[in-house]
């Protein structure tokens, strides 16, 4: 446990005095500030052009038929996620590949497979350390959200806000180390560090922008800018009736969608913050329910991850080789 | 029927003495070999990197392991470091079983890979820390101090290791490996790189941690210069196989017509490839 916690320290300690790192942190951070703020501009814009279209309707001495728009303050929060998803999952790539690679190239792998202590302790002990940087980042992007909301005034959030904030942190937290020990398992397993991170990336391009993007092209909602079928001024379940029509097609398409661990991590994110209207008023447990698999998917895949980095690390009894 | 009994009983008295025999015998090969390998075999696929390895390195020696480049010098030094399961053969290092008991072996071992550069942005005092903990000193301020005064870089403590001299990283690495007093110390190539200021500086703290900390060397290298001013036993590995073993003082007696240490070296080398 002490060999496992001091490779945890040394390994939260050596990212914290990368300049990469730093920088990566600060674009995060900037990124999901900036995201709030146009969010809450445009939503604000929407209001006053609510307020103003009221007032002429009243002027005509007609009765206004729109309600007005609804703020929920956490529907602000989906370019967060979005950043998350692409360059969260780049942060956990970076995080899985410099804790092996650095330890190749230096040749210290080798000291440290010398000293009295096992493996377990090695794996454990950098995914614990990473496993902590990561957690901070997210706090920190968590605590910007919070600073953000503070500094745009007016806005209240509910202790419900709050759990649904902490829920979608941990999240967070899974979804960038599933790609950590993805990373992690490549840089252990191929001999070639250059080949291990190019195979990341690679997987990084199929799984966070490729299959979500060819999900959401065949998506025939997508096809109108502002939804097809609202568009058609169709109702909920009027579009159920004609989505029932094209059931192997819907499949297909949320088939290859559910391939890509970014999209469980995005659908679960925006069922949490509502940025689907339908769960704006569900109360959370109930967001939890009907957003198991996802969720679950999440976390699976997280302890897959890290079974096969215990795994790789133990099989390859070279692991120290470049 | 007695003689019967008298002979069994005798036959038993002996095989009690051979027992015994063998057990001090045991007892004294384990007090005074720090090493002990026997047909240690390393095959990778159908290439054999080291092959039925047979040596004995005793207690307080410096043994200096020689062969040319993919002699099979550092394969052998990570299957006796543990790094590397042998594909053959058995071997113990301080008294442990170097597959069996490779976590006993490690706690009783120094070693100092070719070219390791530490951590960079670390300082040699945080390297030496980390090194010294995982090593199982749970308190290892007052030990870092003694290692660094030992080898004359106190003054490098908190200097970063990127900003060292490769001489002064040498001696740090040698710090990380003695900070939890090994047994044995091994050492793969460690005068690789340096230039002759630094080579004389590192001879003379190898022969220090010997003669004043006892501690048995295992040094592969392929610089034969080396090897006369340091050594006191030599190996030749060539192909994966153990030439030739002596002592120092007898190889150099063996070979008195030779001019130098290469022409020895050369001279083994030919004669088992002839």
């Amino acid at each position: 446990m002490n060999n496992m916690l001091t490779i945890a320290k040394k390994e939260f300690q050596d990212i914290f005095r990368s300049r990469t790192f730093s920088i990566i942190l600060v674009l995060l951070l900037v990124l999901t500030a900036t995201s709030i703020l146009v969010s809450t501009l445009v939503f604000k814009s929407q209001v006053s052009q609510y307020e103003s279209s009221l007032a002429l309707l009243l002027s005509m001495g007609k009765t206004p038929t729109e309600a007005a728009p609804q703020l929920y303050p956490l529907n602000l929060l989906r370019g967060v996620v979005d950043y998350i998803e692409i360059i969260g999952a780049i942060i956990g790539i970076l995080l899985g590949y410099l804790s092996i690679a650095k330890e190749k190239n230096t040749r210290t792998m080798k000291l440290l497979l010398s000293k009295p202590i096992t493996k377990k302790d090695i794996v454990f002990g950098k995914i614990t350390g990473n496993f902590l940087f990561v957690s901070l980042t997210i706090v920190f992007v968590a605590a910007m959200i919070l600073a953000s909301f503070l500094a745009i005034g007016g806005i209240s959030l509910t202790a419900v806000d709050y759990y649904k904030i902490l829920a979608v942190v941990i999240l967070s937290i899974a979804y960038i180390m599933v790609f950590f020990t993805l990373s992690f398992f490549l840089s252990i397993q191929q001999k070639s560090l250059s080949n291990a991170l190019m195979i990341c990336f690679t997987i990084w391009l199929v799984f966070v922008l490729v299959l979500p993007q060819i999900g959401d092209t065949m998506d025939p909602d997508n096809q109108v800018p502002g939804g097809f079928f609202k568009s058609m001024g169709f109702d909920k379940p009027q579009e159920k009736a004609v989505m029932a029509k094209f059931s192997g097609y819907e499949n297909t398409r949320d088939f290859i969608e559910q391939l890509s661990v970014t999209k469980h991590y995005e659908r679960a994110g925006f069922a949490i913050f509502g940025v689907k209207t339908k769960y704006n008023d569900m109360p959370f447990p109930d967001i939890l329910a009907d957003q198991w698999f996802n969720i679950v998917s999440v976390f699976g895949l997280l302890a897959a991850g890290i079974f096969a980095d215990a795994f790789i690390m133990y099989r390859n009894r070279e692991a120290w080789s470049v | 029927m007695q003689t019967d009994l008298l002979s069994e009983n005798m036959s038993e008295k002996e095989e009690m003495k051979d027992i015994t025999k063998e057990a001090s015998s045991k007892e004294e090969t384990s007090s005074s070999f720090v090493l002990d390998i026997h047909d240690l075999s390393k095959m990778y696929g159908v290439f054999s990197a080291v092959n039925n390895l047979t040596l004995q390195v005793k207690k307080g020696e410096i043994f200096g392991f020689l062969g040319h480049n993919g002699a099979g010098k550092t394969t052998t030094i990570n299957m006796l470091t543990t790094l590397l399961e042998p594909s053959s053969g058995s071997g113990t290092v301080a008294g442990y079983d170097i597959v069996e008991e490779a976590l006993e072996v490690r706690r009783k071992i120094g070693y100092l890979p070719e070219n390791v550069r530490f951590y960079d942005s670390m300082t040699a005092y945080e390297n030496l820390d980390y090194f010294a903990r995982l090593s199982g000193i749970s308190k290892p301020d007052s030990r870092i101090w003694d290692v660094l005064d030992f080898l004359d870089a106190r003054t490098y403590a908190h200097k970063k290791i990127s900003t060292l001299s490769k001489g002064m990283r040498q001696r740090i690495g040698i710090a990380q490996a003695i900070i939890h007093e090994p047994e044995i110390l091994f050492l793969d190539e460690p005068t690789s790189g340096l230039d002759p200021f630094g080579v004389k500086q590192l001879r003379d703290v190898i022969l220090r941690l010997n003669s004043e900390k006892g501690i048995t060397i295992f040094m592969n290298t392929h610089l034969l210069q080396e090897v006369t001013k340091t050594c006191s036993t030599i190996g030749v590995l060539n192909h994966g196989n153990l030439i030739y073993l002596d002592s120092l003082s007898n190889t150099m007696k063996r070979f008195r017509d030779e001019k130098s240490l290469e022409d020895i070296y050369l001279n083994i080398e030919n004669s088992k490839e002839e």
